[in-house]
């Protein structure tokens, strides 16, 4: 009978397997830990890509056979054995699903409920509205437009620009995933934020993350993966914030998976696209108002 | 730089420094690189790429625009697109 995934502490193991990155590779090396066929056979180590990340100790850096490195711009600062196997992976993002998005100038850090602010993903249409005085309702009147307009990006172009993106990611790395990522994105939930994968897209970055590493015998099962993810609640692994889809890109891309009433992860409560919109213009509204009056 | 390069170069910081608002003090050269922009992300590169498509009038070649190192590289791949016969771009 198939064992099932469990979330128990793995047993001591002397090799490393060292994942580097950001908090994607964080959660991959989480659920490797947890999946037995590898932490059975691999201490996994996390090693930050962060400014204040600590160094993993000497013997993990000593011991690492696999290094499972996110592409960052930013090589592993640590050296290791010689005969180490790197296996390159790429940052996962995808920004087609939301082409309005931009930095949030209207927004602050608000540790530690809120370490990047209450609305990190800003939407460039709202910002230059609230920069233009809007009032709130106008704001939200405009932008549910009853076609894409003209002077939003070019969703078409977009595409393009987006695939070729992807396909370069996958000649930098040994684990393609870009392909995979154009081929379903509008059959299954991919992405809940631009950079924030779903347990889809993360179940699949690990499996052929395996692969990679250990070729025909790879360790775990998709299935395995998939069932050891659902273990985890909303936020547990990866972000708390779900960005909702405009529902005029979600048409143009015909988006099976997508439901205009689909409700989305906001920091432990669920808001609807008209909810987590109003709300997000008049935090920027009370933001710019609370700046102008310093 | 020759000067038609120096002449892209202009029109590039200018559409930059309006898309990424960068103070007028700030400066751009050939060197700068993402990094050293706020809010010069991959999706902001894809919209970079079409405004200058639109502003210059060409298409450039999306298997190469994503392996752009820095505002130089991107200046010398809008030079390419111009014939040496034909003017000022």
């Amino acid at each position: 009978m198939k064992k099932k995934p469990s979330r128990k502490a793995p047993s001591p193991v002397s090799k490393t397997l060292l994942v580097y990155g950001n908090v994607q590779a964080e959660a991959v090396a989480v659920v490797l830990r947890l999946l037995h066929p590898v932490s059975s056979q691999f201490q996994v180590v996390f090693v930050g890509a962060f400014p204040d990340a600590a160094k993993p100790d000497e013997a993990a850096l000593r011991e690492g056979v696999i290094l499972c490195e996110q592409q960052l711009g930013k090589p592993f600062p640590y050296k290791l054995r010689k005969d180490v196997k790197r296996v390159r992976f790429p940052a996962l993002e995808f920004d087609l699903l939301w082409p309005l998005g931009c930095a949030n100038p209207f927004d602050a850090p608000e540790p530690p409920s809120y370490p990047f602010g209450r609305f990190p993903y800003g939407d460039s249409f709202i910002v230059n509205c609230i920069q233009r005085d809007l009032p709130a309702e106008a704001i939200a009147q405009y932008y549910s437009p009853a076609v894409w307009p003209a002077t939003w990006p070019n969703l078409d172009k977009l595409f393009r620009s987006e695939s070729a993106r992807l396909s370069a990611l996958d000649a930098r790395n040994d684990v393609k995933i870009g392909s995979f990522i154009l081929k379903y994105f509008r059959r299954k939930l991919l992405f809940c934020a631009p950079n924030n994968p779903s347990n889809n897209l993360l179940a699949e970055l690990i499996y052929r993350l395996l692969h990679a590493c250990f070729g025909a015998d790879q360790p775990a099962e998709r299935a395995d993966i998939e069932e050891l993810l659902s273990t985890f609640g909303p936020g547990e692994l990866l972000g708390m914030l779900s960005v909702p889809i405009h529902p005029l890109v979600a048409r143009h891309f015909n988006l099976d998976w997508y439901k205009s009433d689909d409700c989305y992860a906001y920091f432990g409560r669920k808001l609807t696209y008209d909810q987590y919109f109003s709300e997000m213009i008049n935090r920027s509204l009370t933001c710019k108002n609370a700046a102008l009056a310093k | 730089m020759n000067a038609q390069e120096d002449q892209i170069f202009n029109k590039v910081s200018a559409v930059m420094a309006e898309m990424f608002r960068i103070p007028a003090g700030a400066r751009i050269g050939p060197q700068t690189t993402s990094a050293d922009v706020d809010g010069w992300d991959s999706l902001s590169h894809a919209v970079l790429i079409m405004k200058l498509e639109e502003a210059f009038g060409v298409d450039l070649p999306l298997d190469r625009v994503y392996a752009l190192n820095n505002v130089g590289e991107l200046v010398q791949l809008l030079h390419e697109q111009f014939p040496k016969s034909k003017g000022s771009p």
